[in-house]
């Protein structure tokens, strides 16, 4: 008697454990967030630490493989809050769209990107015409940019970055990326190499865009400083995608983190541009 | 259970002994004794290793041939919108564009020779310009914010003077540093450009950061005077622009029809899976809230289809590129009247040398265009692709773009070429290494030594393959330059090495991790080789050394050829290190630069499927044709091993 | 089989009765295989005799392997083998001197193994390769070397159109008179040959029985033997040796019909062994 009873206790035991782990994920005081590297590597995991700071309870695991992973995540149902560099595609929207869900989009922050050079190389500006290409493979010499004599060295993201797709809109009219560019990993290997390679070339967030031996050169006579947002060919806006509007603590985090003065002292700190400063900026231009 | 009738007439006798075998556990018919359970625990293992292979072999299979009717279908839409063709003509653009770009740098190396102190002027402008971005931002905007005229007045007249105190305070030799890496012949800083430079810098600041006009008529009046040098490049330039003109608009017309037949293809397949999912759901019976939901997305998508004439389209096509054969020839002839209008010898040696290359370019142009033009007046859209199209556009094509706007296109050859390189270059390293560290701890290092040596070597498997590619991005590849650059190595062709990450430094690295493989393994085939060898030659007065050379080392090729395809084997496979060290570059390597060719960057078949896993969507075209990738990567280890088996097989005759 | 044996009986008279000079001289050697510790050659001192065929006859483990290999010094190989005491003399020169090189002594001193040895070549390149090792490079010396050592060795017709084939497709016994011809190939003055038919069967015996009796108008040969039958039949010296001491040495006939230490009488007739 005593034998089945206590098969029984665990047997129930089992039973209520696994329904208990298929609750809905707004009842779990996790939240999961997935995606862009260039949101996902330092800006993420900061306003985590401060948000969790203060909100003990709640739990945030961020896993930063690329822009797409965000939109793939977000349809398997394995991440709360996508994190992305670049706007959702079409393809992945109908993907959404069949299966009747919505996808949600916020501005996490501003960024621009930063076309860096080497220190050494004494070019320090170039033209969006120039840049296109020097990045399609057109452009192969410094010289004809007004640089020394000397082949170019062009380090790019690779195809999994949204960052990539975002300067091939931005910079290079969607053009194909020349097949002599070096594609390399992430941001930090390409602030390595150009500072390395005194004839390199490469492209950065503007959170990298600072650090010994190189410097950033200016776009279309812009410079890529905050204060000129407004005019810099190359500014982009950073997202946050739910599936339909987020409720619980997802909402609550993404709330904070988008509007709340800390969270816009972090995302300065990190190098991004909180989008109230660069809406002020804007608001400047159209004055 | 049955025990033995003993019949009655028989006594029984205890102590005969009986050969009946212990009986274990009977379940289900089966007899379980305990030998059996454990053997057949360790069978299954073994037989569960070989399904999992199967298993992998069959997806890898199943997802991978799925490309190859994919890839055609993509094909034959390239080839009916016409995409195909306008790449044709994009590829003399391609030509072209190097050409013109050879002779513009010819231009500014001849101007810079000649326009030293005018070209000075702009460059130092840009130096002071930067100066007045970094510290005078706040000053600009106090003195724009002004809007009383007696004060701005004074406010410009402070503004302009701290400007030019600032940009002579710049030490001379920093400013001739920037000016000598464009004009290498300078050797002091023209005080005229100096003070041109910093009176444009002033008015750059007053005009709230715009770059003054001044700087571009500057340049513009020296290539006025660059006088029939620049004639010649306008020449060269202008005349691209029809064909510049034809490709765009071949390029309006069918990306257009290719975008519509690529949604058109989505759309069907959207269709069906909706008229799939309706099926099933009014199988299963579902509440019409349902049903309807997904008839209403079926009528859309129906809807959504768009109706093309791909003939009418295409005729568009036709017509735009009957001029072609015009366009490209008078192309050539304005081009060669261009360079028969340019000085013959020029003073400065590089603009020689430059213009020598545009030569050579634009031989090799008019050989594209000659070849381009017969592949366009044989082209037809309506050709079907098949399937060895296809296969020979995989293996054979010379071009691995992904992620484009406008084609994507799946060629194996330069990731092949890039591993096929990488690794042969490192085992010629490994090899020698290996095998020659296997012969002396074999043949004659004193037992300590060996004792010493061997784990030492067989250490080297443990080190991480990333810890090792973090060495040679951080350590070795700087290195690497930089002792390329010694003048006692000049002699080696390739060197200076100009690119960091290259092929010659994927396959120091990879020789590193090959190496003891090979060691581990050809040691073992020294050592299996028998002592009465060694014995025979040595009382015959051999030194160990000629023992090694002429009896062991011969004995033992089956195993140590292995060894080395092994190696190989492993080198081809490795992902991390090459994914971090190679470069990435996915082109061809030049083999025109003979032994030159390994400090090229490249990328390999390893690296391609790491680098791109994070991008595809699953099932779709690019996943697949990762998948081929990994096919091919996986046959090639597949056939390394059986030879392996065979040549280690056959010595066993 | 009969008529081999008859054979073999004829040579070795013929021969038992010429003048002798001595080759090798062993003055009271001592050795041990553990750096002195035990020894396992007792202070053996004895004189072999040129263009002779000195047998060393012993149960198993009485140092007559041991001695051979000390002939031709390939107890070198062993790291803990010592010369505790004497010397050994070869044509007159100490072989442990410190100008003497082993591997020279070995061009002088030839060995052929209880199992035979073949390298995985061909036929021609091993009897070739004595001589290419030595620097010998032109085609026609080879040939002519390759050519008299197969003859010597009796095996020159079997041989002869399958020089390129794999030594390894001969039989046993041919493999066997291949090793002996490589050894000769190069014209040792000593010949070493340790139970050199013990792999063998009778008629590959009775074969390489012949051919060492040819073989030592030109060669001294040195053979350890097990069987003290082949020692009656083919050798002119024999020596008894037992537990590393010399008993017994004299010439053959004497050892085998009239021994005069009681020992060598008990091993001979069976008593022990």
């Amino acid at each position: 008697m005593k034998r089945i009873t206590a098969t029984t206790a665990i047997v129930i035991a089992f039973a209520l454990n696994i329904s208990a782990t298929t609750t809905t994920r707004a009842a779990d005081s996790k939240i999961d967030i997935k995606g862009s590297d260039t949101l996902g590597a330092k800006l993420v995991p900061q306003l985590k630490n401060a948000y969790v700071k203060d909100n003990p309870s709640v739990k945030i695991d961020i896993l930063a493989q690329g822009s797409s992973h965000a939109f793939s995540n977000l349809d398997a149902g394995t991440a709360d809050i996508g994190m992305s560099s670049r706007k959702v595609k079409q393809q992945e929207l109908d993907k959404f769209e069949a299966k009747g869900k919505a996808l949600v989009e916020h501005v996490a922050a501003w960024d621009m990107i930063a076309v860096i050079v080497n220190e050494m190389n004494p070019v320090r500006k170039l033209s969006l015409k120039q840049i296109e290409g020097i990045f399609t493979g057109t452009i192969t010499n410094w010289a004809e940019v007004g640089g020394p004599d000397a082949t170019i060295s062009v380090y790019t993201r690779n195809t999994s970055s949204g960052t990539y797709k975002s300067f091939s809109k931005l910079a290079m009219s969607k053009n194909d990326y020349g097949i002599n560019c070096q594609k390399l990993e992430g941001n930090q290997p390409i602030v390595t190499e150009v500072a390395k390679n005194a004839n390199g070339i490469g492209y950065v967030g503007y959170a990298y865009a600072e650090g010994n031996h190189f410097k950033t050169v200016k776009v279309e006579g812009v410079s890529a400083k905050v204060s000129k947002i407004a005019k810099y060919p190359l500014a982009r806006k950073l997202y946050y995608y739910t599936v339909g509007e987020p409720s619980g603590h997802a909402a609550q985090f993404l709330e904070w983190a988008t509007t709340s003065d800390s969270a816009s002292q972090i995302v300065s700190e990190i190098g991004f541009i909180p989008t109230t400063v660069a809406q002020e900026s804007m608001g400047k231009l159209t004055k | 259970m049955q025990v033995a009738a003993v019949p009655a007439n028989k006594p029984k006798n205890k102590s005969a002994p009986t050969f009946k075998g212990k009986r274990g556990l009977r379940l289900m018919g089966l007899n379980f004794t305990t030998d059996g359970v454990v053997k057949g625990f360790f069978g299954g293992n073994a037989y569960l290793a070989i399904l999992a292979l199967l298993f992998i072999c069959v997806f890898l299979l199943k997802s991978g041939l799925g490309f190859i009717p994919g890839y055609r279908v993509e094909l034959g839409e390239a080839r009916i919108s016409g995409v195909e063709l306008t790449n044709k003509v994009r590829y003399e653009l391609t030509g072209y564009k190097a050409l013109l770009a050879r002779v513009n740098q010819a231009f500014i190396a001849e101007k810079r020779n000649r326009f030293g102190d005018e070209e000075s002027t702009i460059y130092l402008y840009e130096e002071f310009e930067a100066l007045v971005d970094d510290e005078f931002e706040d000053a600009m905007e106090t003195y724009l914010s002004i809007n009383d005229s007696p004060e701005k007045e004074a406010a410009c007249a402070r503004l302009c003077k701290d400007i030019a105190d600032a940009c002579n305070n710049i030490p001379e030799k920093k400013l001739l540093q920037a000016l000598t890496r464009r004009l290498p012949e300078l050797r002091k800083v023209s005080t005229n450009a100096k003070d041109q430079a910093i009176a444009l810098a002033q008015d750059y600041a007053l005009n709230d950061a715009e770059t003054p006009h001044a700087v571009a008529e500057i340049s513009a009046q020296i290539s006025k005077e660059m006088g029939n040098f620049n004639t010649a490049v306008q020449a060269i330039k202008s005349a691209g622009k029809p064909l510049i003109q034809l490709e765009s608009e071949l390029t309006k017309h069918t990306a257009e029809s290719d975008r519509i037949l690529k949604l058109n293809r989505q759309t069907s397949g959207s269709i069906t899976a909706l008229e799939q999912g309706l099926k099933k759901a009014k199988q299963r019976d579902e509440p019409p809230v349902i049903i309807a939901a997904i008839e209403k997305r079926l009528k859309k998508s129906r809807g959504s289809f768009i109706e093309i004439d791909t003939e009418a389209r295409i005729k568009a096509v036709y017509q735009a590129i009957e001029n072609h054969d015009l366009i490209v020839d008078t192309l050539l002839i304005k081009i060669s009247k261009a360079f028969n209008s340019l000085p013959a010898e020029l003073e400065n040696e590089l603009t020689n040398v430059t213009i020598e290359q545009a030569h050579k370019l634009n031989s090799e142009f008019a050989i594209i265009v000659a070849k381009q033009k017969e592949n366009i007046s044989a082209w037809r859209h309506d050709k079907s692709i098949t399937t060895g199209n296809t296969l020979a556009a995989f293996f054979f094509g010379s071009e691995w773009q992904t992620g484009s706007p406008w084609q994507d296109i799946y060629g194996l050859m330069p990731l092949f070429t890039g591993s096929l390189l990488v690794a042969s270059v490192s085992l010629l390293f490994a090899v020698p290494l290996a095998i020659g560290a296997a012969l002396y701890v074999n043949q004659f290092a004193h037992k300590r030594e060996a004792a010493l040596v061997k784990p030492g070597i067989e250490f080297i498997q443990a080190i991480p393959s990333v810890v090792l590619g973090l060495f040679g991005v951080l350590v070795l590849a700087g290195f690497l330059k930089d002792w390329s650059h010694s003048p006692l190595l000049s002699w080696i062709p390739g060197f200076p090495i100009t690119e960091r990450l290259n092929v010659l430094l994927a396959a120091l690295l990879l020789a590193f991790m090959a190496a003891p493989t090979i060691f581990t393994l050809a040691e073992d085939a020294l050592n299996n080789v028998p002592k009465a060898f060694t014995e025979a030659s040595l009382a015959m007065g051999a030194t160990k050394l000629q023992t090694a050379i002429n009896v062991i080392l011969p004995a033992s090729m089956p195993g140590i050829i292995a060894a080395i395809m092994l190696g190989f084997g492993r080198v081809v496979g490795e992902t991390m290190v090459v994914l971090m060290v190679a470069g990435n570059k996915a082109k061809i390597p030049e083999f025109s630069e003979g032994i030159g060719i390994v400090g090229q960057p490249v990328h390999t078949m390893t690296s391609i499927i790491a680098q791109e896993y994070g991008e595809v969507t699953e099932g779709s075209l690019h996943w697949q044709a990762l998948f081929m990738v990994g096919l091919v990567l996986f046959t090639i280890s597949l056939v390394i091993n059986s030879t392996c088996q065979r040549v280690l097989n056959s010595k066993n005759r | 089989m009969h008529d081999m044996s008859k054979k073999i009986t004829a040579l070795s008279k013929t021969t038992k009765n010429r003048e002798a000079s001595t080759v090798i001289e062993v003055d009271d050697i001592g050795f041990s295989y553990d750096l002195g510790k035990t020894e396992t050659l007792k202070g053996i001192s004895m004189e072999i005799p040129k263009n002779q065929v000195t047998a060393l006859i012993g149960p198993s483990g009485c140092g007559k392997s041991t001695l051979l290999r000390c002939l031709n010094r390939m107890n070198d190989l062993i790291d803990t083998a010592k010369i505790t005491r004497g010397a050994i003399r070869i044509l007159g020169q100490d072989i442990h001197a410190a100008e003497v090189d082993a591997i020279e002594l070995r061009k002088q001193v030839g060995m052929v193994f209880q199992k035979y040895n073949p390298f995985p070549k061909s036929i021609y390149d091993n009897v070739a390769y004595g001589l290419r090792i030595q620097g010998v490079k032109k085609k026609s010396i080879l040939d002519e070397a390759v050519e008299r050592s197969l003859r010597n060795a009796a095996l020159w017709d079997e041989a002869k159109d399958r020089l390129k084939d794999s030594a390894l497709g001969l039989s046993g016994g041919q493999q066997q008179r291949l090793c002996i011809a490589r050894t000769i190939a190069v014209r040792p003055k000593v010949i070493l040959m340790d139970e050199p038919c013990s792999a063998l069967d009778p008629i590959a015996t009775a074969k390489v029985e012949e051919l060492m009796l040819e073989l030592r108008k030109e060669f001294t040969i040195v053979i350890v033997t097990h069987s003290m039958q082949q020692a009656s039949r083919i050798s002119d010296r024999t020596a008894f040796f037992y537990l590393g001491e010399l008993v017994e040495y004299a010439s053959t006939s004497h050892i085998f019909t009239s021994p005069s230490v009681k020992q060598t009488e008990d091993y001979i007739s069976g008593r022990f062994g």
